[in-house]
């Protein structure tokens, strides 16, 4: 395990008959940001509660530093820091007790925890907010004292589990510059989301992950390159009924390599997406299909998870 | 360590919460207060007392029955407001309608004055049965039948040792009273206090048997002068105890909710210690809760907890453990922190209608009191009630505290099995 911060071997988590995650396996490597891109429901969370002892596994393993999550749980749970989805703050003390409270929890104590309490303020930008309650803060605020709280005792990997959920643009800059930082400075990060451009924007490697599954992983060129030199077309037609039926017919049409259809949205990938783009409009013309919208994307994150799903990357 | 870091944030974030002090504080001495004015018991032994209502039945039909009366009326006291009449005197010609009076609460006390005092009196006790001053004094009140008994028996002092010829002067009566009279004891407050005791511990004894006049005191009801402060403080302190040891617990299920909880299980700390930092946390905050109360009542109100300070701390440390542990296993037991709030309520009410806290359990038939025995409620109020009325000693609340300890065991046990079971996956 030479090299790598985490390796999750093909974890398993069912309850009852649910079967949440299935099959994971993906190694970290030091000082690595890695993304477990997704939906919602595909297991991020789970898999994420599973690396840091929080659920059990069903069956596999996931080693951090070498130590067992099923065996040395205690000592894995010493090297990483976590960022919870929710914000897990106390809203009627200031942002220093919970930075206090939450780094006697991680062991820090004195002078130490001092300290680290000032670098973590810093780090959030809040050091002038430090007395205030966490229930005065803004939705951004109270995001980047999340994450303060998850670097108190410098793990060696931090767990962000979707850290931009509901924020301003403004503060989503600054948690990701953040993240940017942090890894600069050595630490992993185990990253998930579901929106694309952050995946892209962060990560030296990405997992995609959907129902349970890691369906595919590399780094951003690698799983471009699953989808070839195919561009994606997405026209926004309007709800109208069987628009799946809809998008196989528009599959059928010359040089068309892929269509779906779901939400309004009908989604067509082809090799040069001006060469069809005329006969698709004509098609759409003729069955007086009006076309609210029209977009050509280049191969991206979204057209490789269409590609594998036959579903879009949604919130 | 982890569970006291996690008790004290939990202290802290208790006591920042304004509705949490006033659930926790100011309701039970408001409830109390509130309890006790309307059963007639307000106020400690050093507050201004004035206008004590009291009913004067006059049957004597010479001159000093009406004397007596005015003397009566004429007393005045210093309070905040001002110079105040002691008493706020009525007349009634029937003596059984101002004994009913007395009875729902209406006036403190009744004195009647026979139909052949003056003539007794002014026949030099030549009389062979002399005459008798019946007073009649609420149950509920514990300072205003004293003051009425000592009032009273000062008077008749005064027509007991004047000499007393055919043409009584009310001047001279008037004139002794200024050396004893209650006027300037009740002008005095530090007296008062001495005055009440000589006249409760002298209550019931047929006095002046060498006399010319005999004075009767008669408590109405029970016959039993209840301090009602000293219950439903006690009372109401335990029932919102209660209240806010099951928030207290149920805070383990809000963290849940909130996430926090799952951020404490990720940082090096077992389950163990997690809950016992939120079940000590509880036990904290009820603790200090406790220590206020019984502060503030024995302070503002006079409220008499115990003689001695040691079987009142290791009651009050018991209770709420007790009551601690029956909301960790309640919290155990819910759903969710929603399902934990109804259920605390209502259980809650329940046992304190079950355990006292509401309606004396003397009152209770005897199944209702073998299911009250369950109660947490119970056992405690029983204990603070033998501490604060009964004068009771650590010997005399040793069961009450072997049975919150049993509780206490039984529920914390539950608790943890109940936990255990929901945390660990």
């Amino acid at each position: 395990m030479a090299g790598f911060i985490l390796k999750a071997d093909n974890l398993h988590k069912n309850f009852d008959e649910f079967k949440a995650v299935k099959g994971v396996s993906f190694e970290i490597g030091e000082g690595e940001i890695y993304s477990l891109l997704g939906p919602n429901g595909a297991g991020k969370t789970t898999t994420i509660s599973m690396l840091t002892g929080l659920l059990s596994p069903t069956s596999g393993n996931a080693y951090l530093n070498g130590f067992s999550v099923r065996e040395d749980v205690n000592r894995v749970k010493e090297i990483i820091g976590v960022v919870p989805q929710e914000i897990a703050l106390y809203p009627t003390i200031s942002a220093r007790e919970n930075l206090s409270f939450w780094g006697k929890m991680v062991g820090l104590k004195g002078k130490q925890l001092s300290e680290r309490i000032d670098i973590a303020l810093e780090i959030s930008g809040l050091a002038d907010r430090a007395k205030d309650q966490v229930e005065t803060f803004s939705g951004g605020m109270k995001r980047r004292l999340n994450i303060a709280v998850g670097l108190l005792h410098e793990p060696k990997i931090i767990f962000m589990d979707e850290p931009t959920v509901g924020i301003d643009p403004q503060s989503r800059r600054r948690i990701l510059d953040t993240v940017k930082s942090l890894n600069e400075n050595g630490m992993a990060v185990l990253y998930t989301t579901h929106y694309m451009e952050e995946a892209e924007e962060l990560s030296d490697r990405i997992g995609i992950i959907d129902h349970g599954k890691l369906i595919a992983q590399g780094t951003q060129e690698e799983l471009t390159q699953m989808v070839g030199e195919f561009d994606t077309i997405k026209l926004n037609i309007g709800e109208i009924e069987n628009i799946e039926e809809r998008a196989k017919k528009l599959c059928k049409l010359p040089k068309i390599e892929n269509a779906f259809g779901e939400n309004g949205d009908l989604m067509l990938q082809a090799r040069d997406a001006n060469e069809v783009l005329s006969e698709v409009i004509e098609h759409l013309n003729n069955v007086k299909i009006k076309i609210h919208s029209l977009k050509i994307q280049e191969p991206n994150l979204e057209a490789v998870f269409l590609h594998l799903t036959g579903r879009a990357l949604r919130d | 360590m982890k569970p006291w870091t996690i008790a004290l944030k939990d202290t802290l974030i208790a006591f920042r919460d304004r509705n949490a002090i006033l659930l926790m504080i100011a309701a039970p001495l408001m409830i109390s207060m509130i309890m006790g004015a309307a059963f007639g018991n307000m106020g400690g032994n050093t507050s201004p007392i004035s206008e004590i209502s009291l009913i004067i039945v006059n049957a004597d039909k010479g001159e000093l029955g009406k004397n007596f009366t005015e003397i009566i009326s004429s007393i005045d006291v210093e309070s905040s407001e001002g110079i105040k009449p002691l008493f706020a005197v009525e007349e009634y010609i029937d003596k059984d309608e101002a004994i009913a009076q007395v009875e729902i609460g209406k006036a403190r006390g009744v004195l009647y004055i026979p139909v052949d005092f003056s003539t007794h009196v002014e026949n030099r006790g030549e009389s062979v049965n002399p005459p008798l001053l019946e007073v009649y004094t609420d149950p509920s009140a514990s300072i205003s039948p004293g003051i009425i008994r000592g009032v009273v028996q000062r008077i008749v002092n005064g027509f007991n040792t004047i000499s007393i010829g055919n043409n009584v002067a009310v001047e001279q009566i008037f004139e002794n009273l200024d050396e004893n009279s209650a006027q300037e004891i009740y002008a005095n407050l530090e007296n008062l206090e001495e005055i009440i005791i000589a006249e409760n511990e002298s209550f019931g004894k047929v006095e002046g048997r060498r006399e010319r006049i005999i004075i009767t005191s008669k408590t109405l009801g029970a016959g039993e002068d209840l301090d009602l402060l000293g219950y439903f403080v006690p009372s109401m302190s335990i029932f919102f105890l209660m209240f806010a040891a099951f928030e207290g617990t149920r805070s383990i299920l809000e963290e849940e909710r909130d996430g926090t909880l799952h951020r404490l299980m990720i940082t090096p700390t077992s389950i163990i210690e997690i809950l016992l930092g939120k079940i000590g946390g509880t036990f904290l905050t009820g603790i200090l809760q406790f220590v206020i109360l019984v502060a503030i009542s024995a302070l503002l109100f006079g409220v008499h907890w115990s003689d001695s300070l040691l079987p009142l701390i290791l009651l009050t440390i018991v209770t709420v453990i007790a009551v601690t542990s029956l909301g960790a296993f309640l919290a155990g037991f819910s759903r969710n922190a929603n399902q934990a709030g109804i259920l605390g309520s209502t259980l809650n009410l329940v046992f304190a209608i079950l355990g006292g806290n509401f309606i004396l359990t003397t009152a209770f038939p005897d199944w209702l009191t073998i299911i009250s025995k369950l109660t947490v409620n119970r056992w405690a109020l029983d204990g603070f009630s033998t501490l604060a009325l009964s004068h009771g000693t650590l010997i005399n609340i040793l069961p009450n505290i072997a049975a919150l300890l049993g509780m206490a065991i039984f529920y914390f046990t539950l608790a943890t099995v109940l936990f255990k079971r929901r945390f660990i996956k």
